[in-house]
C-alpha cells in the first residue's frame, strides 16, 4: 500500500496549482508586508520621539518583534490558504486530491520562508539605519548586536514551528473532510477547554477538570520549554511528521473531491477557534517583554567586565575571623536583590568556603522612601555581615590577601537590561582591631561599589521565541566576588 | 500527449455507467444509471431541478466519487487520474475563480492545463461575444460569465467537454450566437459534448442524442432522431382513446371537457395511425419538448388551481 505515491505528471500538475494559488495569494502577502514595513517606519518614529522626550541619563526604546507579530499572522494565512483550498477555488482546472495537497503545503512553506526572510530582512534595515544614525549621534547605542548566529538559530526555530502549523492545519483538513461535525464538536469542544485554561483567572477549574489541567499544563511546558534549541527542533520535526502522516493516511482512505462548497462553512467553523487560540497564545507571547530580551546571544555583547581588587590580609591574625561589611549606591531601578556579596577563603589556591548574602533590598527601600516614579535616585545600602567562613563552620580565616570582585548586579530600565552601559566602582579596605584582652581580632573588610552611565539604547529585538528555549531563558546573575588567596 | 493517448487508443466511448449512484448523506441524488456515450457526439443531458445532472457531470468530471457503481471516462474512473482528468473539461455558468482576477489571466492559466487550449481562437471568441480580455472576471455580470466560461471551454479543446447550463443568463442573441459558435466548433473539432440544460427547445437541433434524469433516474436514452419517432399524440373522446390505448404505455393524460389528450411513449408505426384514425382518434407528432415535459412532470407539486 503506498500512501505517497506521486507521479511526476501530479508534481507537474501540484507546481502547476502551487503558481496559481500563489498568484491568487499576492494580494495578501503585499498586504501583509506593507503592513509590517509601515509598523517599522511607525516604531522608528516612536523610538526616536522617546529618544528626544528623554531626560534621564539612561534612557532605552524597544521595538516591536516583528517575527513575534509574525507568528501571529501566519498561521491564519495558512489556515486561509488551506480555507482556499476547501472552498473549490479554481476547481475547473485538471487535479487530483495529492496535487492539490502538494500545492497547498507548498503555497504554505512558500509563505513561511518569504515571511520569516521578510523578518531578517526588516530587523537587517531597522538595525543598519540606526547603526548608521548611531554614527552621528552620540551615547545611542544599538542594545542587540546583529548576530548571523543567533539570527540562523531564530529563523531554523522558526521555522520548525510554522512547520508544525502547516503540518497541523493540514491534518485538521483531513480530519474534518473525513469526519465533518463528528471532528469539528470535540475539535471546538477541546479548544474552548484551552481557552479557559488560558484565562483560568477569570474561569477558575474545578476540582474535576485538576488532572486533565496538569496533564495539559505539562505536555504544553515540555513543548514550549525544551532543554535546547536542537531539542526544540527535533520535537517540532517529530509533531510536523505525525500530523503529516496522520493527514495523508486520513486522505488515503477518504477519496473526496475537489468541489465542496459546503465544506467551506465546516473548515470556517473548524478553524477559527485553533486561529482564536494561537492568537491568544500568540500575543502572550508578543507582549511577554522578558521574552524579548532574554535570549544570550542576544546579550552576549554586553559582558558585564567586572572590577576586581585585591586587599593585603598580612595584618590578619591567621585563624581569626573577618567581618565584611558592604556599602552600595544603587541608582534608579537597579535590581537590589539581585546583588550578592560572595566571599571566598581559600587555602592553597583551592577554593573551600563561599557565602553569600542578598537580602539588602527591604532595607534599603524601605530607609529611602522608594518610589516607582522616583527616577535616578540613589538607594544606599549597606549590612553588616557575619563573619567570614561562617556557613561553611570554617571561621578560621588563612591566607594573606582578599580578592574582591565586583560585578554590577543588571540594570533595569524598564524591560531592558543596561548593565554593559555602567561602569562598575569598587574601593575596599580592611580594618583591622586588634583587642587587648588577647581574644580573635574582628577585623572587618568594608566594600564599597557603586556605577556610573550614560547612554541611549535601542534594542531591536528578533525571535522572541529562542527566549522559551531552555538555557537562553537564564539571565547571567551579577555578584561580588571576594576571595582570600 | 493527452491528445496523443486519445488518439492512440481510438477511444470511442466518452463516458460508460453502470449501476451508477450516488447518495449525499440519506439523499439519494443518482440511482442505478445505466448508460454510454459515445465519442463523437453532442448529447443534452436534461432534467428538472434536482434531477442529478450535476451531481452527474461532477462524477464524469472527477470532482465527487461515486457512491456505488461504475463510472468510466476514457475507459477509466475519473478520481484522481490526471490522464483521464487532462483529457476533459467541466464548465459551468460561474466557475469559482480567483478574486480581482482578469479574463486574459484566467485564459493563461487554461492555456498552463488544457494541453489543446487554443488561446487565439479563445481570444478570437471573446472579441466576438464583446468581452473585453482587461476585464476583471469578478465584475462581469451572470450572462457575460456564462459566455465567457463557454467561449474557455470551447477553446480548450478537451476531448470531452462538459458545459453545465452553459447558456443560463445570456440573452436570446447571445444565446443564438453560442449556439452557432458551438456547432461550427463541433464541424471543425469533432468531440464529445456533454450539455447539461433546461432548455431544450433551443438545444434539440444540435443534439445528436438526449439523456434525460428524472429524480435520480434516467428515464430515457437515445438518439434526437429515434427520440421524435419515439411517442406520438392522441386525442379524441375518452371512451375512443380509452379503448384504443389499453396495452399501450401512456405517460400522459389531459381530461378535457370535450376532447381528451393522450401521450403514448411507443413509436408511431404508419399502422397504428390508419388504426388511430380509424377509431375518430387524432394523431400528431411530439416534439422532444412536449416528451421531455411528459417525462419529467410527474414528480411536480400539488394543484395550481389550489392556491387560489
Amino acid at each position: 500500500m503506498s500512501l505517497v505515491k506521486v507521479s511526476r505528471l501530479e508534481l507537474a500538475n501540484a507546481y502547476q496549482l502551487f503558481r496559481l494559488k500563489l498568484r491568487d495569494s499576492q494580494r495578501g502577502i503585499v498586504a501583509v508586508l506593507v503592513f509590517m514595513f509601515a509598523l517599522a517606519t511607525l516604531n522608528a518614529a516612536s523610538a526616536w520621539q522617546g529618544f528626544a522626550s528623554s531626560t534621564d541619563m539612561l534612557s532605552s526604546q524597544n521595538f516591536l518583534d516583528y517575527s513575534a507579530l509574525l507568528l501571529i499572522l501566519a498561521p491564519a494565512a495558512i489556515a486561509y490558504i488551506f480555507w482556499q483550498e476547501a472552498a473549490g477555488k479554481n476547481a475547473i482546472y485538471p487535479q487530483t486530491s495529492m496535487s492539490r495537497f502538494l500545492s497547498t503545503q507548498m503555497l504554505s512553506l512558500f509563505f513561511v520562508l518569504l515571511a520569516l526572510v521578510s523578518v531578517l530582512v526588516l530587523n537587517l534595515i531597522v538595525h543598519l539605519s540606526f547603526s548608521l544614525i548611531s554614527n552621528w549621534v552620540p551615547n545611542l547605542i544599538m542594545g542587540y548586536s546583529f548576530s548571523p548566529a543567533f539570527l540562523a538559530s531564530g529563523f531554523v526555530a522558526a521555522f520548525v514551528f510554522l512547520l508544525v502549523v502547516t503540518a497541523g492545519f493540514a491534518f485538521l483538513t483531513e480530519l474534518v473532510k473525513a469526519f465533518r461535525l463528528y471532528a469539528i464538536v470535540p475539535l471546538v469542544a477541546f479548544i474552548i477547554f484551552v481557552q479557559f485554561y488560558h484565562l483560568t483567572p477569570l474561569f477558575p477549574f474545578d476540582d474535576t477538570l485538576a488532572g486533565i489541567h496538569a496533564l495539559f499544563t505539562g505536555l504544553i511546558w515540555r513543548f514550549l520549554h525544551p532543554a535546547s534549541l536542537v531539542s526544540f527542533v527535533a520535537i517540532c520535526l517529530l509533531a510536523s511528521a505525525i500530523l503529516l502522516s496522520l493527514g495523508i493516511i486520513l486522505r488515503h482512505f477518504n477519496a473526496h473531491g475537489r468541489d465542496t462548497n459546503k465544506n467551506s462553512l465546516l473548515f470556517t467553523f473548524a478553524y477559527v477557534p485553533v486561529i482564536a487560540l494561537i492568537l491568544v497564545m500568540g500575543f502572550d507571547l508578543y507582549f511577554d517583554d522578558s521574552l524579548h530580551l532574554s535570549p544570550d546571544s542576544a546579550i552576549a555583547v554586553f559582558p558585564a567586565e567586572p572590577v576586581t581588587i585585591t586587599v593585603d590580609a598580612q595584618l590578619v591574625p591567621e585563624g581569626s575571623p573577618v567581618y565584611v561589611l558592604t556599602q552600595s549606591i544603587h541608582r534608579d531601578r537597579m535590581n537590589v536583590d539581585e546583588s550578592s556579596v560572595v566571599v571566598i577563603s581559600s587555602e592553597e589556591d583551592v577554593i573551600n568556603s563561599v557565602f553569600t548574602f542578598s537580602q539588602m533590598r527591604l532595607t534599603a527601600f524601605e530607609e529611602h522612601g522608594f518610589s516607582p516614579l522616583q527616577h535616578w535616585s540613589d538607594i544606599y545600602a549597606a549590612r553588616e555581615v557575619d563573619e567570614l567562613g561562617v556557613e561553611s563552620k570554617r571561621s578560621a580565616f588563612t591566607g594573606d590577601k582578599i580578592v574582591v570582585e565586583y560585578k554590577p548586579a543588571s540594570f533595569n530600565k524598564g524591560s531592558a537590561r543596561l548593565q554593559n552601559l555602567v561602569s562598575p566602582e569598587i574601593s575596599a579596605h580592611l580594618q583591622v582591631w586588634a583587642p587587648e584582652d588577647g581574644s580573635f581580632a574582628q577585623d572587618t573588610l568594608v566594600v564599597q561599589h557603586s556605577y556610573t552611565g550614560e547612554g541611549k539604547v535601542l534594542f531591536v529585538p528578533i525571535w522572541s521565541m529562542l527566549g522559551l528555549i531552555g538555557e537562553n531563558a537564564q539571565n547571567a546573575r551579577p555578584n561580588i566576588v571576594i576571595s582570600a588567596q | 500527449m493527452t491528445t496523443d493517448l486519445y488518439d492512440q487508443l481510438q477511444i470511442n466511448v466518452a463516458v460508460r455507467a453502470q449501476g451508477l449512484s450516488k447518495s449525499f448523506g440519506k439523499k439519494q441524488a443518482l440511482t442505478g444509471l445505466d448508460f454510454q456515450i459515445d465519442s463523437p457526439s453532442i448529447t443534452g443531458l436534461l432534467g428538472r431541478n434536482g434531477a442529478g445532472k450535476t451531481t452527474l457531470l461532477k462524477m464524469c468530471a472527477g470532482h465527487i466519487p461515486p457512491s456505488n457503481g461504475l463510472l468510466q471516462v476514457w475507459g477509466k474512473a475519473p478520481l484522481n487520474n490526471l490522464n483521464v482528468l487532462s483529457m476533459l473539461i467541466y464548465s459551468t455558468h460561474d466557475v469559482s475563480y480567483s478574486q480581482g482576477i482578469s479574463l486574459r489571466a484566467i485564459l493563461n492559466d487554461y492555456v498552463r492545463f488544457f494541453p489543446n487550449f487554443d488561446n487565439d481562437f479563445a481570444t478570437g471568441l471573446l472579441e466576438y461575444f464583446d468581452l473585453d480580455v482587461t476585464s476583471r472576471y469578478a465584475r462581469l455580470s451572470t450572462g457575460q460569465k456564462s459566455t465567457f466560461n463557454f467561449a474557455a471551454a470551447l477553446a480548450a479543446r478537451a476531448p470531452l467537454t462538459m458545459l453545465d447550463e452553459p447558456t443560463l443568463g445570456m440573452d436570446v442573441a447571445v444565446r443564438k450566437a453560442a449556439y452557432e459558435v458551438l456547432v461550427r466548433e463541433y464541424s471543425e473539432h469533432p468531440r464529445c459534448f456533454i450539455i447539461a440544460s433546461h432548455l431544450m427547445a433551443e438545444l434539440e437541433n444540435l443534439l445528436d442524442s438526449i439523456l434525460i434524469l428524472d429524480a435520480g433516474k434516467l428515464v430515457l436514452h437515445d438518439s434526437i432522431d429515434e427520440l421524435r419517432q419515439s411517442a406520438y399524440q392522441l386525442r379524441g373522446p375518452a371512451a375512443a382513446l380509452e379503448a384504443f390505448t389499453a396495452g399501450k404505455k401512456i405517460i400522459r393524460v389531459d381530461q378535457g371537457e370535450i376532447t381528451t389528450t393522450v401521450v403514448v411513449h411507443e413509436p408511431a408505426a404508419e399502422e397504428v395511425q390508419r388504426e388511430a384514425q380509424a377509431a375518430g382518434l387524432h394523431v400528431s407528432a411530439l416534439s422532444p419538448e412536449e416528451l421531455y415535459i411528459c417525462l419529467t412532470q410527474e414528480s411536480k407539486g400539488g394543484d395550481l388551481e389550489c392556491l387560489w
